[in-house]
């Protein structure tokens, strides 16, 4: 059944092509239909990948052919099946079913339809490579891919936005930003391939432990680049700056792209490369630190934003930074349900949060300006227009906050208590973390959904079509119940993984850390209440968070000047030294085309003498000539 | 001084009078003069030759032969020369050149 691999990629594949074709040619409204099967039938290959896993729990590496053989570097066209990667393919392929059948409902009546589905089914498959590939460089076709993707999808309204170019320029910045991190992965696989000879993962591993000795400057050097690429996928410090900006793209996107499955690519590596992160252990402490500073920079940033995208897109952040502390702690497992709980109510909640975009986009005081229709203080009093929405948005707001029994408590909890043990620092920011999380969250419901509507647009707000729904009412069942997969004492993903992470620990139950965070949760949420529930803010009223905080939530609001920040250390240096080197390279080559110039002028202005047009010189000239082979011919 | 070696002689000597009369002339017509006269260097000196050499037969055919090609020389240039002498109104060469170097 391994052998059926493949047509987790055939499916998607033909799915873009006939949608390429109907795009060109037919143009006929079946663009979503198509892309959703072919998902859905990827899916299917999936659970049987899953299905055959259970009986074969080791999994198989399945060699379709050679890529590369250049010298002793031989990269074959291998995929990995294990249970990780079929735990990544599982949640890639699944939530990616509900979201592709989401924008059918969302996207209908876009001219671009067809386009979008194209590009989305590319993302599928380049998505798929990146988990299931058996080797460095393939994973890195697969991580160049989604990039394209996630560059494609970010700029899909290219024409849209402040200025009609904002969201090309976000989708540049994605790529941008993401070219960074691609260095270190880069890099990192050079000096892997420099020292072991391979690039496979299982040889790279097996000599790993007896090339390195543990802590050595290179395996340090080598982890510690594998970061800077997981840094740039996953959106950390110091390369977060981008995925903010990419909710320029639709909502599904943000919500599989930007939220679920692309982002989580770095966890997904570090995790896959958790042989030599076990090795530094230096450079564990610094993914642990990156992943748990970012966590808790990210959540103060989303507790005063009133973009109700941008919130969610911090709030991604801040969770990608609870998974990337958790397996820089070596909770591999802790880091992959959480992932996958993520997955869950993250999608859940930018696809709730793009039923509220579309709800009041398509009312009868609609209109397209984005950055109105996102601002939450246009919004309150939604849960009567859409009551289906804002229930599935409770429980995705209760599991991102934590609260038992839902999905999001579980994982998180196993984080900190991960942490617990591990490095205090590291605890105490997830846990001020996760209350930062816990307030954002209820301002969040509290804004949009509750109060009175504070516009026009809000109040002639409907309900979205089934479409749009069901996939929403699935999402939130996943997000209820999805802690189950790895309940404390059973752990069954736990014991899933370790087949292929090798024999992990199986934390205990950590009843304090569990009570403390469940308490702050709440506190939190009964602060977000006092703030916001209990006076609804009024049409144009201030937040009453900025009010309390002053300068703190213009800090916060201002997303820490990082973006200044980042616009003024690099990239102005880097326009003018640029625009420096431009100016001086033209100034070199146009000298030196001066120059050329004038040696040829100033020799033919010599030659030009000798050409008289006289017929009795050319006849000089011929025996000149003459003379001068016979002469050539005596004395050679 | 055999004969030979007179003849020769004769034949560089003709080929000398050819080419300072193609370098010092400037009338067409007696370029081509000069020009024939280049020519009957050649035929002297490939008549010359297969004598001397004992091919007699194709000295004289060669010859021939060039005696041919020099009279289409000869009909072409005089051509040239009638019709140069219409459009410029001179046989000079120097009137030719259009080249400004």
């Amino acid at each position: 059944m391994f052998n059926l691999l493949p047509f987790l990629f055939l499916f998607p594949l033909a799915g873009l092509l006939i949608n390429v074709a109907n795009g060109r040619l037919w143009h006929k409204p079946i663009a979503g239909a198509i892309a959703s099967s072919a998902a859905a039938l990827s899916f299917a290959v999936a659970i049987l990948q899953w299905v055959a896993l259970l009986h074969q729990p080791e999994g198989a590496i399945l060699t379709v052919g050679t890529w590369l053989r250049v010298s002793n570097l031989n990269v074959p066209l291998a995929f990995q099946i294990d249970t990780l990667s079929v735990t990544m393919i599982l949640v890639v392929t699944g939530i990616g079913t509900l979201i592709h059948l989401y924008a059918i409902g969302y996207m209908r009546g876009d001219p671009g339809v067809s386009r979008f589905f194209v590009y989305l089914n590319l993302f599928l498959v380049a998505m798929l490579l990146l988990v299931t590939a058996a080797n460095y460089p393939l994973l890195f076709v697969g991580w160049e891919g989604v990039g394209l993707c996630s560059y494609l999808l970010i700029g899909f309204w290219f024409d849209r936005g402040e200025g009609g170019t904002s969201n090309a320029t976000a989708g540049r910045k994605a790529f941008v930003v993401n070219r960074v991190g691609d260095l270190g992965l880069i890099l990192a696989m050079g000096l892997l391939f420099w020292q072991l000879g391979t690039l496979t993962f299982n040889e790279v591993f097996a000599q790993a432990t007896a090339v390195f000795p543990v802590g050595s400057p290179l395996i340090v050097a080598i982890t510690l680049l594998l970061l800077l690429g997981a840094a740039g996928k996953s959106a950390q410090i110091p390369l977060f700056i981008w995925l903010p900006d990419a909710m320029a793209g639709p909502t599904p996107v943000s919500a599989l792209i930007h939220a679920a499955t692309m982002v989580t690519a770095g966890i997904y590596l570090i995790a896959r490369s958790h042989v030599l992160f076990a090795l530094a252990p230096v450079s564990q402490t610094a993914v642990s630190l990156i992943g748990a500073s970012t966590a808790l920079l990210a959540a103060t940033v989303a507790t005063a934003q009133f973009d109700i995208k941008r919130v969610l897109a911090y709030s991604t952040i801040s969770q990608l930074g609870f998974m990337v502390a958790a397996v820089g702690l070596g909770a591999y497992v802790a880091g992959v349900f959480h992932l996958i709980t993520h997955a869950f109510f993250k999608a859940l909640l930018f696809l709730a949060a793009g039923s509220v975009i579309h709800g009041l986009e398509h009312g009868q005081n609609g209109h397209r300006d984005p950055a109105t229709l996102q601002d939450m203080r246009q919004m309150g009093g939604l849960r009567r227009q859409m009551p289906l929405t804002f229930a599935v948005y409770l429980v995705g707001a209760l599991a991102l906050a934590g609260i038992p029994p839902l999905a999001g408590f579980f994982s998180k909890d196993e984080i900190l208590a991960a942490a617990w043990q591990g490095n205090l620092a590291v605890y105490l920011m997830l846990t001020l973390a996760a209350f930062a999380t816990a307030f954002y969250m209820g301002r969040q419901v509290w804004l949009v959904f509750m109060g009175e509507a504070r516009s026009e647009t809000a109040v002639s707000a409907h309900e979205s079509p089934p479409i749009m729904t069901i996939p929403l009412v699935i999402l939130a069942t996943l997000a209820v119940v999805g802690g189950g997969l790895n309940l404390p004492g059973v752990h069954t993903l736990g014991h899933w993984l370790n087949h292929t992470l090798g024999e992990g620990e199986l934390r205990p139950f950590n009843a304090t850390v569990a009570l403390t965070a469940t308490l702050l949760a709440l506190l939190a949420i009964g602060l977000a209440y006092w703030l916001y529930g209990r006076h609804p803010l009024g049409a144009a009223a201030t937040d009453p968070l900025a009010k309390r905080l002053g300068a703190v939530f213009m800090l916060f609001n201002r997303r820490w000047w990082v973006d200044e920040a980042v616009e003024w250390v690099v990239k102005r240096p880097f326009c003018h030294l640029s625009t420096f080197l431009a100016r001086s390279d033209e100034a070199v080559s146009a000298w030196v085309e001066r120059q050329i110039i004038n040696v040829v002028q100033r020799g033919t202005a010599v030659l030009r003498r000798t050409q008289t047009g006289q017929l009795n010189w050319n006849v000089a000239g011929i025996i000149v000539g003459l003379l001068l082979i016979w002469l050539l011919l005596q004395f050679s | 001084m055999s004969q030979t070696t007179i003849l020769l002689l004769g034949a560089v000597g003709l080929l000398g009078v050819g080419l300072y009369g193609l370098l010092r002339l400037r009338n067409l017509i007696q370029i081509i003069v000069a020009l024939q006269i280049l020519a009957k260097a050649a035929v002297l000196a490939l008549v010359v030759a297969g004598k001397a050499s004992g091919h007699v037969n194709l000295g004289q055919s060669l010859a021939v032969t060039v005696i041919v090609a020099d009279t289409v020389i000869a009909v072409v240039g005089l051509a040239l020369a009638v019709q140069v002498r219409r459009r410029l109104g001179t046989l000079d060469v120097r009137a030719l050149a259009t080249l400004r170097g």
